[in-house]
Order: structure tokens, then C-alpha cells, then sequence
């Protein structure tokens, strides 16, 4: 202690001397040899040392260099000014030294030459037993600011040592908070030690480091067992630490701490939220345990169901959001006008259920369907302009379809077209399908029967890709099918020709039969199968449907509307347009002339007696007109609802009853009810999968004209996801032969896009010709429903405005600029079917470069394992490998191979000595691994690593 | 660190893995499931996310060298095959599958998996290359069913 403040008095005394005579010593100094200097400096460090071990063990305040040293750290503009401070102090002392002015101070120097002398002998063995590459002598300087290092590093140790405990995580965490720190710092240490190392030395103890670091970095990769890595671990840490000098523990260190926790908080949060989208994906558990059971061919399905679910969600959001909510809220209440009043000859009946249940009363006078909607042009205090947004929600919708189904295709033919290696096929769902994290029983069974499944469906594929029958005689199955099916379908259009009435269903229900038994004689693989009937059936709908208008356009003349409504198939949803159109138009002139006249009559008789108040007519007395458009929506509304419940029906009946009936009665039956004849159902996935595609097709067509269809095939698709999956899981089972659906539904997109057609073309057609009716819906009182856009262009937009439309949508502008599309799509199609190609033909030289490498590998290794046999029958007879640990062994049958990969094969058989050799190094695992570092000066063995240990223990 | 370490290791050691057994044997260094510490450290350094594909590649053909012989034979691929699948395919697919993974992934020819062989077919395996997102043989929050 005594002696510390003295020093310390000593320093301040020599700095205020310094700052006298700076000026004229500096230079005198700087001429001094630089060795003698450097001893000098050592010296004082050395001071410094004892000074830090008398510190610790006594924890004793901190005197003035201390202060110094801390300072130094903190900054290297201050640790330039402590060196400064150093040199002149040692200046002093030299002075001091010589006239021995302070004896005091003498006698310390002589103590602390004494101890550096013992010490750096001690130092040099321990050196030399470590490291026999070193070549250069040890100065002592060097020595000397090893120690110093060291020192440091100490001192950090302190707070290091409790987090090194047994915790591995931690001690990793550390070791790159060492590397941060260090690289942070690495200027402050070279200018500390560029003033004592060679540049040799330098860079030789730079390069170690280096290597070291690797070394930590890269510990991960080694196969090692925990002990090993704890302990080399350490041991390049210190190493690090001991010559890249310690650091602050201050700031920066803090920070970095805070930093590493941050980025793991950060991942976490990541896997968190990526669970949670997983989580967010709807029914996305119902349709993976669907799958585990029943393949991907059922969940195909349901995974159509999800995608059709989430276009009319947003369809749903469209008409909700911008046609019915803002005529709800803004748009002239119920009552006021004769468009939105139950007429007076339906108000007895209009609130019966049964008059709801079918759309009529008052639920036809709302917002669900067209003929409520009012001509004004904006509507509430925000000016909503009600009849644009009607038509543009309208076309918006098609719009929306036309393009999601589009980028759907084009998504999934990218998918097919890139993905796919099958290469290891058998291998990945062998190695990799067991899911580590499954903790649930339940999951476990899922998982255990979704990987049977993806394996009988490998199994499936190979086999079919491995069957070659006779082709000639799957030819002629296949063209005889084909032709069945041709008649099948020529017979159904001759029977609706002519026959019209219930044909349409009947055929609708027997006809997929028909074909499921001729598709048996194709002998396709199931998917394959699976799409030629989905296209079979396909076509006979939609040809039954075709046909069936074309017998009705015959007789449209004659028929009227109440006979034609009960033969409304669910199939056959076009032909509404046209037959309610036609009837419509007769009533409407009728009505329009009655309505005229009785107006005029009703004007004539006020006109005689002008002085009477006009008579306020009630609304719902007032007499209307046939509104047709509201009339189509309505039958369309009709459909879905009927067709809603006939599927629901006959899921009940035909899978849940006869499940029940199954399961029950296969007690008390005469034959075995569950293996024989009624067995239960599986699942009919193109059945399905063509209602749910009839059925959308249904609200495209419809939409426009009841506005509550998207809602309302919402609520069905919502309902049925739930329904199905229920039904599904509970009364079907897996078909017999379970098939991998093709990873892309292009199929169902394909068909999907021909209905979405096929449905627009209809509605399309009534908004350009037919003028809209004169009483009731948005476009009253126009001639044509798109006059509203040409009306908005006129007066909502600024005059030039239209003309620059007017002269843009002029033909002399549009001829060419369709000119111009349709020459970029030819343009971009054949590109895009030129890359197709050279795709294809890559992957094909890939494919063969491939099996080429495969054949060149196998010949190659042939020959090494010929080679490695030799080898170790001769190492066998020599050396006796102990078993213990399985994994050296193996690395050195690895690196072995490797060592033989690298030669083709022709390296002769290494000599014996190779495996001890091997193993007493330390074993390289991967190519990461820059293998086993120089051991260095300095290097702290495991008993050094015990040394600082035991101290940092005790201390806490 | 706790509560992920004891969660995982549940779901690990749980009884519906099929590879319970051999996890255990493979981290313990008596070879017959006992662990001490240090293996149990081991274990986790080798399945937490952290730890690097080949790391995982390496222990994960330990565990499947169900015979410790240092190379996946067929025996082996069978044994693998009946834990995962609960020996619901015949022999004959057994066979059949057995057949096609020495087919796919052997490259010396020698008629089973050397670690070589099986770091090559693994590391392109596309369950692999997004560790993150799958489960394979690494720790994450357990869901029900990982695609």
C-alpha cells in the first residue's frame, strides 16, 4: 500500500518535471537506443503486473497508474498520451536510477528486475516445452508484453470465469463476444505492439491467432464429444485472448452482450412467427391430417375448396364493401321509393317463410339483389356514386377472377416446370420425413400415416413408371374407351334434344358411372384417370348444358316463364339469362303500356280538377314493371341453395348413413356388409371437384345480379369445408390405390378458367345488349348499363378529359393497339415455348451428366475399396483399433476415403503407421476445418487453463 | 434454454419417435443410452438450430447405423423403414424401397450407405436445405404436423 501511494506520488511528481523540460528531453530520448528503452518500459509493466496481483488479492483502491491503464483502455487517443507519459516516466527513472536520488524507488526497480528475471525463465521453459517450431529468440521485451497481455486478460477473466462454467451455449457466446471485442480492438494492440515485435514475429503470432479463431468458429462442425470442445475451445481462447490482448469491459462489451441476446431474441421471435403464420394458414391442420390418411389426392381437394374459399372472400369484399354496405347505409331507406317497397298485392305474404326461403317478399325488396338498388347518381354525404361503383364492382369481379386463376396457372406450370429432382426420392422420404419435434401421440400417428402413404404413393409411381404390358392392346383399350365415351356423350345430347325435361339430372348421375367403369379398361395410372374423367364428365355437363339451350332457344318463343322454372337444373344455369330475358321483354311492354296509360289517366283526371293537392300516391301502390334482372338473380340464388343442400343431402345420406348403416348392421347381416357389397364410400374427388367448379361458375354468372351470391357461396364453401372434412375423416375411406396428385391443380385451374368463361360470356352479353329495365336497379332510365361510365366521363371529369377518351377508345386508336397485344402475345408465347424447350433439354443433359458422374464415381470408388480391403487386412495384422469410441474410426475411414477420392483411386495402400498417426493428431472432420493449429509460445496448456481457474473461482 | 432444452427433449425422447432408442445410444458414450452431461450437452449441440448440416448429417447417419457398423446396409434401411412406417408395408415393398435407396444413394457400389454417400444424397435433400423452416433433426416450437 505505502508503497503504491509513494509510486504514485512518484509519477505525478516525475509528470510535472516532464512538462517542464519536455521539449529538449523528447529529443534526447528519441536518439536513446531503442532497446534500452524498451527494457525501460517492460520494466514499468512489470511493475504494473505485480501491482494487479497485489490488487486482487487484497482488493485495494485503485492508485494513479491504474487510473493510467483504464484510461488507456478506454481510448487509443489517450493511450497515446499514456505512452507519452510511460516514456518520460522512464525517463525519470533512468535519471533517477543513475544519480539515485530515490532510493525508494531504486529499490522497487531492483525487486521487479529480480522477479522478471525468475519469471521469464520460468516463461522460456514453458515455452520451449510447447512450442519447438519457434526458431527466434525470445526477447525479453517480447516477453515481457506477453505478460503484460496476459495481465489483462486476467483481469477480464474475472468477470469471464463464472459464465465459463459447464454451460457450453454460453462459453460459445463468449468465445464470439471475444472474437468481437478483439477485432474491435485489434488496432489498439497493434499499436501497443508494434513498438515491441519484429514484423516477423508479428505476423507469425497473427496468423496463429488467426488460426485459433478459425478454430473456435468452426468447433461446431466437429463431430467431437463435449469434453474435447469445451477444453480446445478454451484453450484457443485463451490463446486468443493472451495475444490479442484483453479488453475493456466497458461499454462496448455491454453492448455486444445485449446485442448477441437481441439477435437470438430475434430468431426466436422469427421461428415464433413463422409457427404462427403456418398457424394462420386456415384449415391447415384439417387438410394435413386429411392428407396423412387419404393422400394428396383428396387433399388436393380440399385444398382447391380453401383456394375457391379465398376468391370469394374477396369477391365478397368487393360487393359487400362497395355495393351493399353503402346502398344499406347511404342509399334511400326501405319504403321511400316504389323499387324498394313490397308491392302492395305481396305485403300479406312477404314476411312467410316459405316466400323467403325462396327469395321473394322481402328479401327480394333489399340489398341482396339488383332491382333495389336506386338510379341517383351519388348517394349519401361522401356523394358515393352508387350505379359507377355497381358496374365497375360488377366487371372488377370477372376482372379478379379472370386474373387470379390466370396467375394461379402460370405459378403452378413455373413449379412443375423447375421442381422435381427426384433423384434421391426414396432416400429423402427415408432419411428426412420423420418430423424430431412430433411430442403428440396424435401427431405421431398422423405423421406415421401420412409417411405410409407418401410411400405406397412412391411405391405406386415406380411400379406404373417400371410396367411395360402390351401396348398394343392398352392402344386399342384406350381409343375403345374413348369411343364409348364419345357415344356416351353424342346418346346423353340426342336424349336432352329431345327429351328436355329430367334428362338433364339423370344423366348428370349416371353418366360419371358409365365412365368410371370405361376409364377401368384405359388401364391409366390413377392420376392420369383421375383427369380424363374429371374432362369427361366435364364435357358432358357442359354439352348437356349447350345442348339444352339450343332445344330451348327452339321453343323459347312458346314457353312461359312458370313452366320453365321448374326445369332449372343445377347444371344448367346459362339458359336462365335468355329464357327470363325474352318472357321478361313481352311483360315489360305490356307493363310499360299499362303503366303509361293508367298514368295518363290518372293525369287526367288531376288535370280537370287542378285545384285538388296532388294526390300522394303510397309507394307500394304504384305499379311497376317486370324486373328481369333482379329475376335472374334470384333463380340464381335459387340454385345455389338448392344445389347446396342436394350436395349436403346426399353426403349425409350417401357417405354418413351408409357408413352408419355399414358399421351397425355388419353384426347382424348374412354377408360382410364392410368388406362385400356396400363397403363405404370413398371419397369421389371428381365429383367434387366439378360441383365446386359448376358452382362458382354459377356466381359469376349471377353475381352481377344478386349481389349476395358471393356471401352466400361464402357461407356454402365455409360450411362445406367443415362438413366434408367431418365426413371425410369420419365415413370414408382411403381408395385403394392411393396416388400422388400432381403438385400443381392446373387441371382443376384449366377447367375452371373454360367455366369462368363460359359464365362471363352470358352476363357479358346481357350488359352490352339489353337495355337495363326502366323501373328498377342502378341503370334505370339508361339506355345501356355502361352508358354510366360514358355518364360519369362527362360529368365528373374535366372536358378534356373526355375528349382524350373519346379519342383514345376511337377504333382508328384500338384496331392497332389490338394489333400490337395480340402481336406481343404471339411474341412472348413463342419465347416462352423456346425456353421450355431448352429447359427441357438441359435438364435432360443434366440428368445424363449426372448418371455419367454416378457411373464415374462407382468405377472410381470400386477401386479404392479394392485398395482400402488391402490396406486393412494389412492394418488389421499390425494394430489393434480400440472400439471404443465408433466415431474415430469412422473419421479416419472418411478421411481415408477422401485422402483416396482425391487420388481417382490410384494411390497405393498407405503405409500402416497411417492410422495412429491419424489418430494422434487432431482429427479433421470437414473441409471447414483448416486442420490442427501450430501449438504456439505461450500456448496455455489444460494445467495453465486449471491455473486461471481456480483463482476466478475463488474470488466470486 | 431450459424449457426449450426440456421441450425438446421430451418430444425427442418421446414415445411415438421411432428413434428414441437409438438417439440415446448414439449420444451416450456407453453406447447403451446412459447419458452423462456431457453427452446430454452433446446432444443438444448437435440438434439445436445452431448446430451446422453436417454436424446433423453426421449424427443423423449414426442414428440410422442401427448396427454401428459405419455404414447403412440394408438391414439397416429395413430397420428404418418398419420404425417409420410401423411395418405397415409388406415385405415386398420393404424390399422394393430398400432396393431403390442403395439404388439412389450408394455411389461406390457396394451395396450400402458409407457416411460419404449418405452426406451426399442428404445434403441435397430439400427438407435439408430449408433446416429452418423443417424439422428435420432440428429443434423448433412443436407443431402439429410440419409439411
Amino acid at each position: 500500500m505505502s508503497q503504491d501511494s509513494l509510486d504514485s506520488l512518484v509519477t505525478s511528481e516525475n509528470d510535472i518535471d516532464i512538462r517542464l523540460d519536455v521539449d529538449d528531453e523528447y529529443e534526447q530520448e528519441r536518439q536513446s537506443g531503442r532497446r534500452r528503452k524498451r527494457r525501460r518500459r517492460s520494466g514499468d509493466k512489470k511493475e504494473k503486473k505485480k501491482k494487479h496481483q497485489r490488487r486482487r488479492s487484497s482488493s485495494s483502491a485503485r492508485d494513479g497508474r491504474e487510473e493510467r491503464q483504464t484510461k488507456k483502455r478506454e481510448s487509443s487517443k489517450k493511450q497515446r498520451e499514456k505512452h507519452f507519459k510511460e516514456r518520460t516516466t522512464e525517463r525519470n527513472e533512468e535519471e533517477a536510477q543513475t544519480s539515485s536520488v530515490k532510493a525508494t524507488k531504486t529499490n522497487k526497480n531492483i525487486n521487479n528486475e529480480k522477479t522478471r528475471k525468475t519469471k521469464t525463465a520460468e516463461r522460456e521453459t514453458e515455452k520451449r516445452n510447447e512450442k519447438k517450431m519457434d526458431k527466434s529468440p525470445k526477447t525479453i521485451e517480447r516477453k515481457e508484453s506477453e505478460g503484460k497481455n496476459t495481465d489483462k486478460s486476467k483481469e477480464r477473466k474475472k468477470h469471464k470465469k463464472v459464465q465459463n462454467s459447464s454451460d457450453e451455449e454460453k462459453t460459445k457466446e463468449e468465445s464470439e463476444e471475444d472474437k468481437e471485442e478483439q477485432e474491435e480492438l485489434d488496432k489498439e494492440q497493434e499499436e501497443v505492439r508494434s513498438e515491441c515485435l519484429s514484423p516477423e514475429e508479428l505476423e507469425k503470432l497473427k496468423e496463429a491467432v488467426d488460426e485459433r479463431k478459425k478454430l473456435i468458429q468452426s468447433l461446431r462442425v466437429k463431430p467431437w464429444p463435449m469434453k474435447k470442445k469445451l477444453v480446445s475451445l478454451r484453450e484457443s481462447q485463451e490463446f486468443v485472448e493472451k495475444y490479442e490482448g484483453a479488453l475493456g469491459k466497458g461499454k462496448g462489451r455491454k453492448i455486444y452482450a445485449y446485442k448477441v441476446i437481441m439477435t437470438k431474441k430475434w430468431m426466436k421471435f422469427e421461428r415464433d412467427f413463422e409457427n404462427f403464420k403456418t398457424t394462420l394458414i386456415p384449415w391447415e391442420m384439417k387438410i394435413k391430417e386429411i392428407e396423412s390418411h387419404f393422400g394428396s389426392s383428396v387433399a388436393s381437394y380440399f385444398i382447391f375448396l380453401r383456394w375457391m374459399y379465398g376468391i370469394n372472400m374477396i369477391l365478397f369484399c368487393l360487393t359487400f364493401g362497395l355495393v351493399m354496405v353503402p346502398e344499406a347505409l347511404m342509399g334511400r331507406p326501405y319504403g321511400s321509393i316504389p323499387r324498394k317497397t313490397v308491392p302492395r298485392a305481396e305485403e300479406a305474404s312477404a314476411m312467410d317463410f316459405a316466400v323467403l326461403w325462396d327469395f321473394g317478399g322481402y328479401a327480394q325488396y333489399s340489398v341482396l339483389f339488383y332491382g333495389f338498388y336506386n338510379n341517383q347518381r351519388a348517394i349519401g354525404w361522401l356523394k358515393f356514386r352508387m350505379p359507377l361503383s355497381y358496374f365497375l364492382v360488377g366487371v372488377g369481379t370477372v376482372a379478379y377472377s379472370y386474373m387470379v386463376v390466370i396467375r394461379t396457372m402460370a405459378r403452378n406450370a413455373n413449379e412443375s416446370g423447375i421442381g422435381d429432382d427426384n433423384s434421391f426420392n426414396f432416400s429423402w422420404k427415408m432419411f428426412t420425413s420423420w418430423d424430431y419435434l412430433i411430442g403428440n401421440t396424435e401427431t405421431a400417428d398422423n405423421k406415421f400415416a401420412s409417411i405410409t402413404t407418401s410411400f405406397k404413393e412412391a411405391i405406386l409411381e415406380e411400379q406404373e413408371s417400371r410396367k411395360d404390358d402390351n401396348i398394343h392392346l392398352t392402344r386399342f383399350l384406350r381409343v375403345l374407351a374413348n369411343f364409348l365415351v364419345l357415344c356416351c356423350l353424342a346418346g346423353s345430347g340426342y336424349l336432352i334434344y329431345f327429351v328436355v325435361n329430367m334428362v338433364m339430372s339423370l344423366l348428370g348421375m349416371f353418366c360419371p358411372m358409365l365412365f368410371d367403369v370405361i376409364s377401368t379398361l384405359e388401364n391409366y395410372h390413377p392420376r392420369v384417370a383421375l383427369q380424363w374423367q374429371l374432362g369427361r364428365i366435364f364435357a358432358l355437363f357442359l354439352g348437356n348444358l349447350y345442348t339444352f339451350i339450343i332445344a330451348l332457344m327452339d321453343e323459347i318463343n312458346l314457353k312461359v316463364r312458370s313452366t320453365l322454372k321448374g326445369d332449372l337444373d343445377r347444371n344448367a344455369p346459362a339458359f336462365i339469362t335468355w329464357t327470363v330475358y325474352i318472357c321478361q321483354r313481352k311483360e315489360e311492354m305490356i307493363v310499360k303500356y299499362n303503366i303509361t296509360t293508367w298514368e295518363n289517366s290518372f293525369n287526367g283526371t288531376v288535370s280537370e280538377n287542378s285545384t285538388a293537392t296532388p294526390i300522394s300516391l303510397h309507394p307500394a301502390d304504384v305499379p311497376r314493371g317486370p324486373c328481369w334482372e333482379t329475376m335472374v338473380g334470384q333463380e340464381f340464388v335459387r340454385l345455389i341453395i338448392s344445389d347446396t343442400m342436394t350436395t349436403y343431402i346426399t353426403l349425409l345420406i350417401g357417405d354418413f348413413l351408409r357408413a352408419v348403416l355399414v358399421r351397425f348392421l355388419n353384426h347382424c347381416w348374412c354377408w360382410d356388409l364392410e368388406a362385400g357389397f356396400p363397403s363405404y364410400s370413398e371419397f369421389d374427388v371428381s365429383g367434387n371437384v366439378l360441383g365446386l367448379i359448376f358452382n362458382q361458375g354459377m356466381i359469376w354468372m349471377g353475381a352481377f345480379y344478386a349481389p349476395c351470391l358471393p356471401a352466400l357461396n361464402l357461407l356454402r364453401l365455409h360450411i362445406s369445408m367443415y362438413l366434408q372434412c367431418w365426413a371425410v375423416m369420419c365415413c370414408n375411406v382411403p381408395q385403394e390405390r392411393v396416388f400422388k396428385a400432381s403438385g400443381s391443380n392446373n387441371f382443376y385451374m384449366a377447367m375452371l378458367l373454360v367455366i369462368l368463361f363460359l359464365s362471363t360470356l352470358p352476363a357479358i352479353y346481357t350488359i352490352v345488349t339489353i337495355p337495363p329495365s326502366f323501373d328498377c336497379g342502378p341503370f334505370s332510365g339508361k339506355n345501356r348499363m355502361f352508358d354510366v361510365i360514358h355518364e360519369t366521363l362527362e360529368s365528373d371529369f374535366p372536358v378534356w378529359f373526355s375528349k382524350v377518351f373519346s379519342y383514345a377508345s376511337n377504333p382508328g386508336l384500338v384496331l392497332p393497339f389490338i394489333l400490337l397485344m395480340v402481336l406481343a402475345i404471339y411474341y412472348l408465347q413463342s419465347t416462352s415455348k423456346n425456353y421450355k424447350e431448352a429447359n427441357v433439354k438441359l435438364k435432360k443433359k443434366l440428368q445424363m451428366q449426372n448418371e455419367e458422374n454416378k457411373k464415374k464415381n462407382k468405377r472410381a470408388a470400386l477401386k479404392a475399396q479394392m485398395d482400402l480391403e488391402e490396406a486393412r487386412k494389412a492394418s488389421s495384422q499390425q494394430k489393434h483399433v480400440s472400439p471404443r469410441r465408433h466415431q474415430d474410426v469412422n473419421e479416419i475411414h472418411c478421411s481415408r476415403q477422401r485422402h483416396y477420392y482425391s487420388k481417382n483411386g490410384r494411390n497405393p495402400a498407405p503405409p500402416v503407421g497411417d492410422r495412429s498417426l491419424r489418430r494422434s493428431a487432431p482429427r479433421t472432420y470437414q473441409h471447414v476445418n483448416p486442420g490442427p493449429p501450430g501449438y504456439l509460445p505461450g500456448l496455455p496448456r489444460q494445467s495453465e487453463t486449471r491455473m486461471h481457474r481456480v483463482p476466478s473461482l475463488q474470488r466470486h | 434454454m431450459q424449457i426449450e432444452g426440456m421441450k425438446l427433449y421430451l418430444s425427442l425422447m418421446a414415445l411415438d419417435n421411432p428413434f428414441r432408442q437409438r438417439i440415446a445410444e448414439v449420444f451416450s458414450e456407453d453406447g447403451e443410452g446412459n447419458m452423462t452431461l456431457d453427452d446430454f450437452l452433446d446432444m443438444f449441440s448437435v440438434l439445436s438450430e445452431m448446430a451446422p448440416r453436417d454436424l446433423k448429417a453426421y449424427y443423423a447417419f449414426k442414428i440410422y447405423d442401427f448396427n454401428s457398423d459405419d455404414f447403412i446396409c440394408k438391414s439397416d434401411l429395413e430397420k428404418t423403414l418398419n420404425k417409420l412406417t410401423r411395418n405397415e408395408l409388406t415385405d415386398d415393398e420393404v424390399r422394393m424401397v430398400c432396393e431403390k435407396v442403395i439404388d439412389e444413394a450408394d455411389l461406390d457400389n457396394d451395396g450400402r450407405l458409407s457416411l460419404e454417400d449418405f452426406q451426399h444424397m442428404i445434403v441435397r435433400a430439400p427438407e435439408f436445405l430449408s433446416l429452418k423452416k423443417n424439422g428435420f433433426f432440428s429443434y423448433k416450437i412443436v407443431l402439429e404436423i410440419t409439411v
